[in-house]
């Protein structure tokens, strides 16, 4: 009696497959590395795109800013840092959601302008970069907060410096009875490890409205 | 050659998409952030404070240690930096790893603010620091501390306040020790009131505050602070000579004081397991021991009175005598990834009716621990002092993020391999 010798054979995948295999797997590589590098520019347009509309919210935003009833992710305040070319819309807020505008400000932290220690945070790298150059900063240097009813101009008083991720430090200490801001944003670049912090003083504050300004540049 | 290309491009894939970008853990497999304090004694008259013995440390994953340790501080309040401490800086040091690692000491004989400086004799004031890396893992060791304290009531005016409300005084003793007839007691109390204006009003023997982060096994991490303790005589009572009259100069607070005040150690830590990402805590406050002498005997002898943790009595209500100790409670709060313990300061308001009396807190500790696995988010870090669980903040706005160009380059090129490993089944194919 004969028996039938099992084939032993594995069924090979065919060049073609193998070919289509890897042509799939590159194209999805290609795509996913192009998808990283192309990700800040994605950001910086979507930043722009809501800076576009914080401008016309902020422009009238008097009421809200008045009764201190602004929502989060909504405008509170312009920035403007002259020496860096900075010129963005701080939203209310310091969420993730809140920071995809570029800047937020600290919603534990007074208003611009008020008695205590106004906290900004900002991208670096992303999402319009307002921070990008922060670390240039030196004492001396104009910071300009605008709202709907006062500019107010701060001056760097502390170089900059570099805090943990975890230090509130900077945010909750302060000289009593002045007015200071502070600006902080991730360091070192394209690393969340720490914080680079700067810190102005209040030297001037003008009852001059934002929609006065606006339409006199 | 295109195997050697093909297989070096997908290591260069590889090593991109597992090594950490912008971090440097080295071997570390869990991100972490330890704090712990320790104060040994706080002291404040009327308005003014200072903070006598403080110690700090802190440590995380980056990895880097920073500890502080300061013989005279101002009153250091409930969030003090310990990146900024106000501390005299004669008796402040403070390491850091990255560093030089070595042990530095600062100590000086400083001067306390008025009105302490008339109250309060301080002789020497010290802190001591080293920081660094040990297993792998940041580690520090910081102690303030300071010699021992003579602390000098204006009792001029107690005299007459005493004989005022003597009766009181008198009463008030008899119920502690339980003497019967009150006569023996009498005479005590006149024996007291001629020596009371000998000058000293107390002395206090201060243990050392240290704020430990050392590593017991190569996976382990602990953060430890201690308030060593501290003995209060208060009201030394002098020897008498054959004729039962006081010997000057032979009065000891310490060992023949009216009251006796022994405020035994407090601890917290806090531990974490930096394989297993797993934090624990313990803490265990000061224990306090009140001593009431019994002055109607020649010999020292002394009747106790416990307070319980928590709780506070008060001695000698209504004399100039009256103090209030209050005993300190501890907490625990141990979570899968954080932990934290506090051992709450001893408080003591003596000799109310002598100008207001003299406020003491100590043996304050603290120590809090976070940790996460690697890839986690980050876990908040604890600041010193630590707050209490309920309070630990989380890291400041993230607005950096990660770099993804080399991620970004390495899946390029791995892509651009693949493409041309995929042109041999084509010329295979055929």
């Amino acid at each position: 009696m004969k028996f039938k010798r099992p084939s032993l054979k594995v069924k090979r995948p065919s060049p073609v497959a193998i070919r289509r295999g890897l042509t799939a797997l590159s194209v999805v590589m290609a795509l996913t590395g192009a998808g990283f590098i192309g990700y800040p520019f994605a950001t910086d347009l979507w930043a722009a795109r809501i800076q576009s509309r914080l401008v016309q919210q902020l422009a009238g935003g008097a009421a809200a800013y008045r009764s201190q009833t602004i929502e989060v992710g909504d405008a509170l305040t312009k920035l403007e840092i002259p020496k860096l070319g900075v010129d963005t819309i701080v939203v209310e807020g310091a969420t993730q959601a809140a920071l995809y505008a570029g800047a937020g400000h600290y919603p534990e932290t007074p208003l611009p302008g008020e008695v205590g220690n106004v906290a900004i945070a900002g991208h670096r790298t992303t999402f319009g970069k307002p921070f990008a150059r922060i670390d240039e900063l030196a004492p001396g240097d104009k910071v300009i907060l605008t709202t709907p009813l006062a500019r107010h101009v701060y001056e760097v008083d502390t170089s900059p410096y570099v805090v943990g991720a975890f230090d509130w430090a900077p945010i909750t200490n302060y000289p009593l009875g002045g007015s200071f801001l502070t600006l902080t944003t991730c360091h070192p670049e394209g690393s969340a490890t720490n914080r680079i912090v700067v810190r102005a003083q209040l030297v001037n504050s003008s009852d001059v409205a934002l929609a006065r300004t606006s339409s006199n540049s | 050659m295109r195997k050697v290309f093909v297989v070096l491009m997908l290591a260069a894939l590889l090593a991109a998409l597992v090594l950490p970008v912008g971090t440097a853990h080295g071997a570390l497999s869990s991100t972490f952030a330890m704090a712990g304090e320790a104060r040994a004694l706080e002291v404040a008259v009327g308005q003014t404070g200072v903070t006598l013995g403080a110690a700090m440390s802190k440590v995380d994953s980056t990895p880097s240690a920073f500890g502080v340790a300061a013989g005279l501080c101002e009153l250091l309040g409930t969030q003090a930096n310990p990146d900024s401490l106000p501390c005299n800086e004669q008796t402040k040091i403070s390491t850091a790893y990255p560093g030089a690692g070595e042990l530095l000491q600062a100590c000086a004989g400083p001067s306390l603010p008025a009105p302490l400086s008339t109250l309060i004799k301080l002789e020497v004031a010290c802190g001591s620091s080293q920081s660094g890396l040990q297993n792998g893992l940041p580690v520090t060791t910081n102690e303030g501390k300071v010699a021992e304290l003579a602390v000098k009531l204006d009792l001029t005016g107690l005299v007459p306040a005493v004989e005022d409300v003597k009766e009181t005084v008198i009463d008030q003793l008899q119920d502690i020790l339980d003497v019967v007839p009150v006569e023996p007691v009498k005479n005590a109390v006149n024996n007291l009131l001629e020596v009371l204006d000998e000058g000293q009003a107390g002395r206090i023997q201060l243990g050392p505050a240290t704020s430990n982060v050392t590593t017991p096994n190569a996976n382990t991490l602990q953060v430890e602070s201690t308030a060593a303790g501290a003995r209060i005589g208060l009201l030394g009572i002098p020897d008498l000579n054959a004729q039962g009259l006081p010997i000057p100069g032979t009065a000891d607070a310490l060992q023949d004081g009216i009251i006796i005040i022994d405020i035994a150690s407090s601890k917290a830590s806090a531990s974490i397991n930096t394989a297993t990402a797993v934090a624990d805590a313990a803490a265990s406050p000061s224990l306090i021991k009140v001593r009431v002498r019994d002055i109607t005997s020649l010999t020292p002898s002394y009747v106790e009175l416990d307070v319980a943790p928590g709780q506070s009595v008060t001695i000698l209500q209504g004399t100039p005598l009256e103090s209030t100790i209050s005993a300190a409670s501890s907490t625990t709060d141990i979570q899968e990834h954080s932990a934290s313990s506090a051992a709450d300061a001893v408080g003591l308001h003596l000799l109310k009716g002598v100008n207001g009396g003299i406020k003491l807190s100590l043996a304050r500790t603290t120590a809090a621990a976070n940790v996460a696995a690697l890839r986690q988010p980050a876990p908040p870090a604890p600041q010193g002092p630590v707050a209490p669980p309920s309070k630990l903040k989380p890291p400041l706005p993230v607005t950096g993020g990660t770099d993804y160009t080399l991620p970004a380059i390495a899946l390029l090129l791995s892509a651009g391999a693949l493409y041309v490993l995929r042109r041999r089944f084509v010329t295979a194919g055929r």
